[in-house]
């Protein structure tokens, strides 16, 4: 196709505005997924995506559209995920595209993730199409929510289309104003070829999928290739665009989207950010500029619960990094745990979403211990050491100073909770900065603002969202950016079972708080690790000093009920499952610990 | 331990032997706790064509045990004493044409209080039918409402004397301990009364709360509370005492027996002895598999009916009833024999176990023993392995260690 008949597009938003709902609605409307393929948020094509209703990946795909002008275009639309923690897949999707779509939802207006979209989208220069969608439910405020884009981003009144994903109205009009305002892609087609590697993927038959933009030139089947960075060659085994699936196509151009299958089995021959281009004379010199690294935001151990497992655990992770560019590894060993890796991530739900993959999709079981942020230390002898968990914490006397990562956190809200806000920040060490209107009610405790906050990073990791959530009654929303380092307070905490200290535990607490959070540690352990043949002394300490103990009591009772008529087959399945339970626990010394009781110091404010 | 091994039969020679087993699948009323292959309301139609499904399953089956004689039958359930002696009479007719029947077969009917009265206990005794096992569970009026039961304390006493006067010298009493909210005392006064009563057998299962029971459902949706594990342990040391001093000696895990009491049937399956079940969701072990029926009645009369119209029509055709089944590897006949024969006080023998298997117990499953001798969950006393007092309520501790280890997939 040629350029001027190509529009490529990202869609974003803030979680639950509906992106993907949308992208069905434009899917059916081009007939580009056939009516009998089609289910709710079909681009939501993993299976943790359709548990959780939330997305996790950007997921390409190519549409044939008919505009107003008679002309077919080939447009190329990629959703984006909406939380906080995927921002990574946004800002690479946003930099495949000449321009996006901003949907807000009608019910709730612009929010702290809508505005970080945006800045990321405007940093790239892209042209924004704002729609405002779910005007089909009642409590819709239409005009409000449009005059909050005039006023809050600067859109022109006649910019805003007003849509519902789930009714399909508008859709044909933001397809049409996607062709009328988005601009097409420019690249040379004559030039060297260069491509972005925007993502990749694992697949046992082709091997590394790479997925990129061609920027200059064009990629066909037959032609030996090569990724700049990491200099690895390969000649194209398939070569095609999505569909969602995967659509031979043999070629691509300047200004396509697409994928091409690399043969190469060595996951870590590619890397997001690369250059693709031809191997040999026709090939480019210069690289494109690449992406930024993510930074990782918090840092947990993930252990094999059978340390057997180790080598497998390390090829999933090199495979998953493959698809997951924001997940940083390395490896670490604990006294506890064995060996494992030392992993980071852009947040708790990006943690969470690496743990069940890795468990799901290469089949291991795991122990993931409490997520840290990253410390600065300075020692007594002058030294800058980083720290990013609790078993690195040099004793008080080696520590000069100890400084923790601060975020600036800006929460979108009606006014009237501004003093719920305000307590939720003090209880966590944050400070208030300010607080910006986004549109003016008649009853001003109706109208929404933007608060803006400095708080410690570690403090909002443990339930704040659902804390501000809950107290907010699911009015606000947040979004946060980290923004240096200060002075901190903090000690460990260690905790013994069974006499024994377990260094995958240990938690790095405020120290002013330190005994209370021995005591409620040791109280959720308690919960949280089941009772075994003996009884199991739990107890937290303090430099040596023990601040709180419990006792797990010894189990008296597991039997089994009744079983009618000689049904041994079941019986033993119910034995298996047991023990199926039992494997997925780690033995530290002779007690058997659950996942869960790694993830304690979380729960600690229940 | 100072405890005699229990003297139950040792497995004798039942070579020549079957078990038979035959399954109703019907309820008055489907109990708060039940998880077994049972249903209430199920249409007329469906139980009116399910004894002759019965009796066309036993043709199917006869000619491969032509060569065993049947020492022990069990109407299990579902509740067996809902089918009407009419139907009674013509399975049981049907039983002694089918198969070799012993003259001194134990021959036992499960039976709910509910709506078991004098002429229908007349009637199976006159069947044949010398053994009954009553489900009681509890005689506190609040606990059978909880567990969701129809009948009252009082209908017990009534039906197990009208039992007695029907001429069933050899009883057997379900009891469930154990209750969420039950204490120790109200157990106390349900088994004191059980024992004026004086059955022959008692057998006392702790509650379990099985998912997709409608206890599960109140449970999970914090109606009630869950059972103490504490409480029901309490409970059962003190039961082991209580019935040890009335005369009745415990031989298995959950149950008690007078001298010569012991179930038949229910040793079968802890030998790991065969035998042939028969109707819906019923299972055999038998000719060295085991094989679970199809557990939907109206499926099951279904299946029956054609493998039975195509047997007489070309005198052959597969068994469409079964469900599933499996023939047991080596390893999981050793685990099979040593889980089950753990449940019996006496333990299994370690001679007889190494001369069936030709290996072992310690040999097949060295780790697994050490650790629970260690643990003093098991023991052993003059050459059988068994469970200590400890073990016995922490039994699923040590037989998943006795699990065979799963071939990775
Ligand atoms: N009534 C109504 N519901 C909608 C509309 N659009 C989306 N929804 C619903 O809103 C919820 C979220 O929709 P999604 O499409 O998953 O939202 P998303 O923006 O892709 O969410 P993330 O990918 O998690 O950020 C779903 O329950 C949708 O059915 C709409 O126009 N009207
Ligand atoms: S009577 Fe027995 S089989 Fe029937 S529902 Fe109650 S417990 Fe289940
Ligand atoms: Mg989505």
């Amino acid at each position: 196709m040629e350029q001027s008949r190509i529009r490529n597009f990202s869609i974003i938003a803030h979680i639950d505005h509906g992106k993907s709902t949308l992208a069905d609605r434009m899917l059916e409307v081009t007939g580009a997924i056939e009516l009998r393929d089609m289910r709710e948020q079909v681009l939501d094509s993993m299976d943790l995506e359709r548990e959780k209703g939330i997305t996790i990946k950007a997921q390409a795909v190519r549409m044939p559209f008919t505009a107003a002008d008679g002309n077919q275009y080939e447009i190329n639309m990629v959703d984006t995920p909406g939380h906080v923690d995927f921002t990574y897949e946004v800002s690479r999707a946003l930099a495949a595209c000449e321009g996006a779509i901003l949907v807000v939802d009608a019910t709730q207006g612009i929010q702290a993730q809508t505005l970080a979209n945006v800045y990321l989208a405007m940093d790239l220069n892209l042209k924004l199409i704002p729609v405002v969608n779910k005007i089909d439910l009642p409590s819709a405020e239409p005009e409000r929510v449009a005059q909050e884009l005039i006023d809050v981003i600067g859109f022109d009144p006649d910019e805003v289309v007003f849509a519902s994903a789930k009714t399909g109205v508008g859709v044909t009009d933001i397809l049409q104003a996607v062709v009328e305002r988005i601009p097409p892609p420019q690249g040379d087609r004559n030039a060297p070829l260069r491509a972005m590697v925007f993502d990749a993927k694992y697949d046992a038959f082709k091997g590394v999928l790479v997925y990129i933009r061609v920027l200059e030139g064009r990629a066909r089947m037959g032609e030996r290739m090569r990724l700049m960075q990491q200099s690895a060659r390969f000649e194209p085994v398939e070569v095609g665009y999505f569909r969602p699936a995967l659509q031979k196509s043999d070629l691509l151009e300047a200004g396509e989207v697409g994928y091409i299958a690399t043969g190469l089995k060595g996951v870590s021959q590619s890397r997001v950010g690369d250059t693709l281009t031809i191997d040999g004379p026709g090939g480019a010199t210069e690289p494109l500029p690449g992406y930024q690294p993510a930074k990782a935001m918090v840092f947990a151990g993930i252990y094999p619960t059978d340390s057997d497992s180790y080598a497998a655990l390390r090829d999933a992770l090199e495979r998953l990094t493959l698809n997951d560019a924001a997940l940083q590894w390395e490896p670490e060993s604990s006294a506890a745990l064995g060996f494992g890796f030392r992993c980071g991530f852009l947040g708790l739900l990006h943690m969470e979403i690496v743990q069940e993959r890795l468990e799901r999709e290469f089949d291991l079981d795991l122990v993931a211990t409490a997520p840290s942020v990253e410390y600065e230390l300075t020692t007594t002898g002058g030294e800058e050491i980083r720290i990013d968990s609790p078993a690195e914490l040099l004793s008080p006397d080696k520590i000069a100073e100890i400084r923790e990562p601060w975020v600036r956190v800006t929460i979108s809200m009606p006014a009237r909770y501004i003093g719920t806000l305000m307590q939720l920040v003090t209880e966590r060490r944050g400070e208030f900065d300010r607080v910006e209107y986004l549109d003016h009610a008649e009853d001003e405790s109706e109208s929404r603002v933007l608060g803006t906050y400095h708080l410690p990073l570690s403090e909002i990791l443990v339930e704040f969202y659902d804390q501000l959530k809950s107290r907010t009654s699911g009015y606000a929303a947040m979004d946060y950016a980290i923004e240096g380092y200060r002075r901190a307070h903090v000690s460990r905490l260690d905790i013994l079972v069974n006499g024994e200290s377990v260094d995958a535990l240990s938690a790095i607490v405020p120290t002013g708080d330190a005994g209370p959070s021995g005591r409620k540690l040791a109280l959720k352990l308690k919960e949280l690790i089941p009772r075994q043949m003996f009884d199991v002394p739990i107890q937290a300490a303090i430099g040596g000093k023990v601040v709180a103990r419990e006792t797990v009591k010894a189990l008296r009772k597991n039997v089994l009920a009744k079983c009618y008529g000689g049904d041994i087959t079941r019986k033993r399945k119910l034995l298996e499952k047991q023990k199926k339970g039992k494997k997925r626990m780690k033995m530290i010394g002779s007690v058997e610990v659950p996942q869960e009781a790694f993830m304690a110091v979380l729960k600690m404010r229940d | 331990m100072t405890t005699q091994p229990a003297s139950a039969p040792a497995s004798t020679d039942r070579s020549r032997s079957l078990a038979l087993y035959l399954h109703i699948p019907f309820c008055t009323a489907k109990c708060g706790y039940c998880d077994f292959n049972s249903y209430e309301g199920l249409p007329g139609h469906l139980v009116a064509d399910y004894t002759p499904a019965l009796v066309r399953e036993m043709e199917l089956w006869a000619p491969a045990a032509k060569d065993l004689t049947v020492d022990t039958v069990f109407f299990g359930g579902g509740t067996p004493s809902l089918t009407s002696l009419d139907d009674m009479s013509q399975i049981t007719a049907a039983i002694r044409a089918q198969f070799n029947i012993s003259p001194d077969v134990e021959w036992t009917l499960e039976a709910n209080p509910t709506e078991l009265s004098r002429e229908h206990l007349d009637g199976l005794r006159a069947l044949g039918v010398n053994r009954l096992s009553m489900g009681v569970q509890s005689l506190q009026p609040e606990e059978l409402t909880l567990l969701e039961r129809l009948h009252s304390p009082e209908r017990v006493i009534e039906a197990v004397r009208d039992a007695r006067a029907a001429g069933f010298d050899n009883l057997n009493l379900d009891l469930i301990f154990g209750i969420m909210g039950q204490p120790l005392s109200k157990w106390q006064d349900t088994v004191e009364r059980i024992l004026e009563l004086r059955p022959e057998h008692l057998s006392c299962y702790a509650l379990t709360v099985e998912p997709g029971t409608a206890l599960y459902y109140r449970v999970a949706k914090s109606q009630i509370e869950e059972p103490d594990p504490d409480v029901a342990a309490d409970q059962y040391e003190w039961t082991r005492t209580r019935l040890a001093q009335a005369g009745y000696e415990q031989y298995e895990i959950s149950n008690w027996a007078l001298p010569g009491r012991e179930c038949r049937h229910n040793l079968v399956y802890w030998h790991a002895e065969p035998y042939l079940g028969l109707g819906a969701g019923a299972h055999s072990f038998f000719l060295g598999r085991r094989i679970a029926n199809v557990d939907a009645p109206n499926r099951y009369v279904e299946a029956v009916n054609e493998s039975w119209e195509e047997r007489q029509a070309t005198g052959r055709g597969e068994l469409r009833q079964i469900a599933g089944g499996e023939t047991p590897d080596e390893a999981t006949q050793r685990a099979d024999a040593i889980i089950l024969g753990l449940r019996l006080m006496r333990g299994i023998s370690i001679a007889d176990f190494t001369e069936r298997f030709g290996v072992s117990p310690d040999d097949a499953f060295g780790p697994a023993i050490a650790k629970h001798e260690a643990l003093g969950l098991l023991e052993r006393v003059d050459g059988q392995l068994r469970l200590t007092e400890r073990g016995l309520l922490l039994s699923n501790e040590v037989f998943v260690d006795l699990l065979p280890d799963e071939d990775d997939d």
